[in-house]
């Protein structure tokens, strides 16, 4: 019994050295910042991947990025290129120059100056067949690129390509560190890059965290907070648990679901902003012979009642839209039509294109076909797990059968990308330049775009395409405005709500500016600081 | 012994080419691949996948790519992730240290209270403290992981903040290496130690009743000395295959608590894996922990001979 009480003895004390010896968490200061953060990046090279911009955007500049208003403004170019300012020009041949003046005295974190070589590097870089960049559109319209002096690059273009203010706001990749390496096989670019941001690496370690220290000689002078942590915490559930113990300080996209246990924390700030990403019902036409019918899409759009969802369901926190172009943009209408809650008229609408529950059982048939098809959307996600109930049920309340199958991502990709999905909840988060053609027309169904709706519509695919051919923005917003109109009336897709981005950190933290594109909240690092309490 | 060992180790190598198949096989059949993700990018279009597909040879046949495979790995190399480009075994092995220090940690607490308990319920059968025991390890084995990993979470780092949440001592100290161990083993080792108290109390109750013990105590050895010289050894032999067994088996249950407390080992590498469809990940960790199955197995009859003088370990079988 000696023994035992001894053994008892032992494991109390050494739990309570642990406990007693654990401090508390660091404060936010102007030394440090904790992120946690949902996921580790698999590399810091942003031409690599598309997640994950926020750690990559304090590291690597893009020559443009997008504001908190979805504007875009110059970084590392002196000012954005357009035909008003006479850098971008449209050549009878229907080619395009698009002149990039570069900010003088800009220095990579090595010191060596920031050149126009290094845009034409990149240029080359993306476009070599054995490298493998996530994606290479825009880059691959590029004919050439003039570099006639150190801060002046001329992009020729073998079309016209409406979305090139955006070409290079991934940044550019340094040609002195990477000409003559394999860029697939380079992780000392890919887990260190050499940028021309505000921060730079000073620690990955991997699966924990990655550190990110001040670079002393940035050209906007040195950020105010010397080192910034990013936590790598997959469970939502365990960042939430560290915002409230005060482990980490800032926690992005807080799922929806958490924002009860939030707001009543002192100290965090927790602010909501719209951003450029929608959720959505696609109806898919291919695998529901039924949703060809017009009226039969637009029964379902009637049968769902999305105030409900955004007031009651989701507490109010996000918005009801009805265009696929959000309002943040320059290029939203916002008279398109929309389908108001109506059930009644969803069974008229029904009725009128054939469909009658004729055998009591709740569910409309046509030719003895009841019309019920599965629905599905991410599982894991609670939020749209959610919402998918509640539209089942408002879809059986006019006599059409859902029956909710919900996948993993990587199989919800697949299936979704096969074009399986015959009734699907997502949301696309988009860049900030409005162009929808990849969508909607009709030549883009998987695997050549994203019109998984399987819609085609001639008319509206002339529009689409015209709109990217097309510079002046009043003229392009004029196109953009009627394929808006079209694709709203023929509903296949329904919007929901505009998906609000719920970001939590510390009161004492200015300057943040969260942003509604995929540029993420750490666009503007370089601007934050921490004032005392 | 030696050739035993070494016999063992030959008869394994078919067993692990079999075993690599289905794995390929499985990995494979299901839906998606490593580039799905990158579908979710609509600036990503079809001549991006077919060019990554082409660079990262996922266009060959699968059983070419199987080959080349089996061919790397028989020469180690493990390939490259499909997610990041480094080489798999770099990766696994960058990881296997925390895995490995959490599995230990909990397999030694779970065998600590384990023993303790199980052998005081034993000693005290039917009294309130083998009742409170085993409805204690009933609780236990039937608490999920996942759910008692973050009741622990809530009470003593977001209530009483005496441990931290997760993570495995970053950069800045909050707290040090065993403040962030604590939770993650007490979740992962509960449910063992529920287990085996059971075991424990079970084999030593049946043990204590036999005649040997009973000629001990007659012939006036110590109530201490009759445990520890001889009901013990006896009662506890058996839990040697138990425990080889279930130190291998600590390795899912890893997987679940290094989620829950993002601690940076083996289960979260494995966990991202699957959702990335990371082929060669896959492939390097489910094949690592075969080994560690068919190595904790032949620990255990090793364990098991040098234990009891009655059992010999012959090349071939066990006697």
């Amino acid at each position: 019994m000696k023994m035992t009480g001894c053994c008892v003895t032992t494991a109390l004390a050494v739990l309570s050295w642990a406990c007693l010896t654990s401090q508390t968490a660091p404060p936010p200061t102007n030394d440090l910042i904790i992120v946690g953060y949902d996921r580790e990046p698999d590399t810091l090279n942003r031409f690599a991947t598309h997640i994950l911009e926020d750690t990559m955007i304090c590291i690597v500049e893009g020559l443009t990025v997008w504001n908190e208003k979805m504007e875009v403004v110059p970084v590392l170019a002196e000012v954005v290129p357009s035909p008003e300012n006479g850098l971008v020009q449209v050549n009878p041949d229907g080619t395009m120059d698009v002149t990039w003046k570069l900010r003088e005295g800009i220095l990579w974190h090595d010191g060596t100056p920031h050149t126009s070589a290094d845009v034409a590097f990149t240029v080359k870089a993306i476009n070599d067949p054995s490298y493998n960049p996530e994606s290479t559109e825009g880059f691959d319209l590029i004919e050439s690129v003039a570099t006639p002096d150190p801060h002046t690059a001329i992009v020729k273009y073998r079309e016209i390509y409406a979305a090139y203010q955006d070409q290079f706001w991934r940044g550019t990749l340094p040609k002195h560190v990477l000409d003559g390496k394999d860029l697939n096989a380079f992780p000392e670019y890919d887990r260190n890059p050499l940028g021309t941001g505000p921060y730079r690496v000073k620690e990955w370690k991997t699966g924990e965290y990655l550190l990110l220290e001040r670079h002393e000689d940035y050209w906007r002078g040195p950020a105010a907070i010397k080192e910034i942590l990013f936590r790598f915490l997959s469970s939502s559930n365990t960042r939430v648990n560290q915002l409230r113990s005060g482990e980490v300080h800032v926690v992005d996209n807080v799922p929806l679901d958490k924002l009860d246990e939030l707001e009543s924390l002192v100290g965090v700030t927790l602010t909501r902003t719209m951003a450029n990403s929608y959720a959505h019902v696609a109806l898919n036409l291919r695998e529901v012979p039924a949703f060809r019918d017009l009226r039969v899409r637009q029964a379902v759009a009637h049968a769902i009642d999305r105030a409900s969802i955004a007031n009651d369901v989701l507490e109010g926190v996000v918005t009801v839209v009805d265009s696929v172009i959000q309002p943040m943009s320059w290029a939203h209408n916002n008279a398109v039509k929309f389908y108001d809650y109506d059930p009644e008229r969803a069974r008229s609408l029904l009725r009128e294109a054939g469909f009658e529950d004729t055998d009591g059982d709740g569910i409309v048939e046509k030719d003895g076909e009841p019309l019920r098809f599965k629905g599905t959307t991410r599982s894991g996600h609670a939020e749209w797990e959610m919402v998918l109930q509640v539209v089942q049920a408002q879809l059986k309340d006019v006599g059409i059968g859902l029956e909710i199958q919900n996948y993993e991502p990587t199989l919800l990709g697949e299936l979704w990308f096969s074009g399986k999905l015959p009734f699907f909840l997502s949301a696309w988060t988009l860049p900030a330049d409005p162009e929808i053609t990849r969508f909607f027309a009709s030549d883009r169904t998987p695997p050549r775009g994203r019109n998984i709706y399987y819609y085609e519509n001639e008319e509206l695919t002339e529009l689409l395409y015209a709109s990217d051919q097309v510079i002046d923005r009043d003229k392009r917003k004029e196109l953009l405005f009627r394929a808006q109109e079209m694709v709203a009336r023929e509903v296949p897709v329904i919007p929901l709500y505009n998906r609000t981005i719920v970001s939590a950190y510390p009161d004492v933290l200015r300057n943040v500016k969260p942003n509604p594109t995929n540029a993420g909240l750490f666009w503007n690092v370089h601007e934050w600081s921490v004032s005392a309490p | 012994m030696g050739a035993y060992i070494l016999g063992r180790l030959l008869r394994a190598i078919p067993l692990f080419l079999g075993l690599s198949l289905i794995i390929f096989a499985l990995i494979h059949a299901a839906p998606g691949g490593p580039l799905t993700v990158y579908l979710s990018n609509p600036n990503v279009t079809p001549e991006d996948i077919a060019r990554l597909e082409r660079n990262l040879g996922l266009d060959r046949p699968l059983p070419l790519q199987y080959v080349s495979w089996l061919t790397g790995f028989m020469k180690g190399d493990w390939g490259y992730s499909y997610v990041d480009g480094r080489p798999v075994l770099d990766r696994i092995l960058e990881r296997a240290p925390a895995t490995l220090e959490l599995m230990v940690s909990a397999f030694v607490l779970a065998l600590f209270v384990a023993l303790l308990f199980g052998s005081l319920a034993a000693l005290w059968q039917g009294s309130w403290l083998d009742r409170l025991v085993s409805s204690a390890s009933i609780v236990g084995i039937s608490i999920p992981t996942f759910w008692l990993g973050l009741i622990l979470q809530l009470v003593f780092a977001v209530e009483l903040r005496w441990l931290p949440t997760a993570g495995r001592m970053g950069p800045v100290s909050g707290g040090d290496r065993i403040a962030y161990l604590v939770l993650p083993v007490l979740t992962l080792g509960l449910f063992y130690a529920a287990s085996w108290i059971r075991y424990i109390r079970a084999s030593l109750c049946e043990t204590l009743g036999k005649n040997f013990v009973r000629a001990g105590r007659a012939r006036g050895l110590s109530e201490s000395g009759v445990l520890i010289g001889h009901a013990f050894p006896s009662a506890l032999f058996p839990l040697i295959t138990v425990l080889a067994l279930d130190f291998a088996l600590l390795f899912s249950g890893a997987v679940v608590t290094e989620t829950v407390f993002a601690w940076p080992g083996m289960g979260t590498l494995l966990v991202d894996s699957v959702f990335r469809r990371d082929y060669s990940v896959l492939m390097g960790i489910l094949m690592a922990g075969s080994a560690l199955i068919v190595i904790s197995n032949l620990l255990a009859d090793i364990a098991y001979g040098a234990a009891d003088p009655r059992v010999r370990l012959v090349q071939g079988r066990t006697r």
